[in-house]
């Protein structure tokens, strides 16, 4: 049922990178609305969540979205090639800021950077647990490498496989999978020395 | 299968993401090794954990509005440039044949088209006038001994010197 599901979604996803291409005013909005979250926290991941571009480069995202839609033919899922573009566009931000570093873009309109939902059905004491356990693994989420992140929300959060995260980020299967294996490593080992911090 | 090659496949192992025997494999390892299968629950945990934890939430009208405003500035630049290329890529073509039309009729000796001489037979296999053909810029001047190749459709009207 899962799979079915992602595939349907893939497919509506294609329906609507064709439709903008072909100019449908509609398409758009739709695609902003199913992938504005998603890209933003892709984003994240690349450039760290504190990072003052993150909204600037989501935004550069949607824009190349919307340039190259009619460049998408389908060999790969819609989902997998809205995630190379946004990886392509941090990348090359990386290599520009390597070269010389931007000007920072105006505050306006910074996304919150750990705004949470809460759980209505918990008691005030779980949910101060489950905030208290969010922070901590959101904390060593952050210790990790651009890399292992991206990886890490790839999988885990998107359910994307091992073939899809290659063909985003542009490299083979085998380091797909060896790198997630490290990230995972390191995310528990990162856990773990913040796990051993609250101990009395 | 020892500790080594199971550890490398233990994330993979986890996702289903392994070939049959290879999972196989990892399985009968992790029944018989403590320390793997523990390492094997962590990773469980560890991915349970990320799973499990929401991201930031985020402002979605204010980024909405950013990005659409963004893109109704980008359209004119990007799509109707394209349009503007093809159409100056039209027009050059256009003016490109009309120049060679033009230029082909002003020729005396077009290219691809039949001569008539004008020649006197005795004449015909003097030097510049083999095959019956006048070279291009020759003097069709009445005066000159000369001779001249016109076209076979074209008014003698056109001629230079008649």
């Amino acid at each position: 049922m899962k799979n079915n599901n992602a595939a349907a979604a893939d497919d509506a996803d294609a329906r609507l990178l064709r439709a903008h291409a072909r100019g449908d005013p509609h398409a758009f909005g739709d695609l902003l609305e199913r992938y504005r979250a998603r890209i933003l926290h892709l984003v994240r991941c690349r450039v760290g969540a504190g990072s003052i571009w993150v909204e600037d480069l989501a935004q550069d995202v949607f824009v190349q979205v919307h340039r190259k839609a009619g460049t998408f033919q389908g060999r790969s899922s819609a989902k997998t090639w809205l995630y190379a573009v946004a990886i392509n566009v941090c990348r090359d931000h990386r290599r520009q800021e390597r070269r010389a570093p931007q000007t920072a873009p105006a505050a306006l309109g910074a996304v919150e950077p750990l705004a949470e939902l809460p759980d209505s059905s918990l008691d005030p004491l779980e949910l101060l647990e489950q905030r208290e356990r969010d922070r901590l693994v959101r904390d060593a989420f952050e210790t990790l490498s651009a890399a292992h992140r991206t990886v890490l929300y790839m999988r885990d959060h998107e359910d994307m496989s091992y073939e899809q995260m290659a063909d985003a980020l542009a490299v083979p299967l085998g380091t797909i999978r060896s790198r997630l294996h490290n990230a995972r490593a390191a995310l528990a080992d990162a856990l773990g020395q913040r796990v051993r911090g609250l101990r009395p | 299968m020892n500790c080594a090659d199971a550890v490398t496949r233990l994330s993979a192992a986890l996702d289903g993401e392994l070939a049959n025997d290879d999972a196989r494999d990892v399985r009968g390892h992790l029944d018989t090794c403590e320390a793997c299968a523990r390492r094997y629950r962590t990773l469980q945990q560890v991915r349970s954990a990320v799973r499990s934890t929401p991201f930031a939430a985020v402002d979605a009208g204010g980024f909405d509005v950013r990005v659409l405003e963004r893109v109704r500035h980008d359209t004119p630049s990007v799509r109707i440039s394209g349009a503007w290329i093809a159409a100056a890529a039209a027009l050059v073509i256009a003016v490109s044949s009309a120049v060679l039309v033009l230029q082909e009729h002003a020729s005396v000796t077009p290219r691809g088209r039949a001569p008539v001489s004008l020649l006197p037979s005795d004449l015909a296999d003097e030097p510049g006038f083999t095959d019956g053909r006048a070279p291009l810029g020759i003097d069709c001047g009445v005066n000159g001994a000369s001779t001249c190749v016109i076209e076979q459709d074209l008014p003698h009207g056109l001629m230079a010197g008649n």
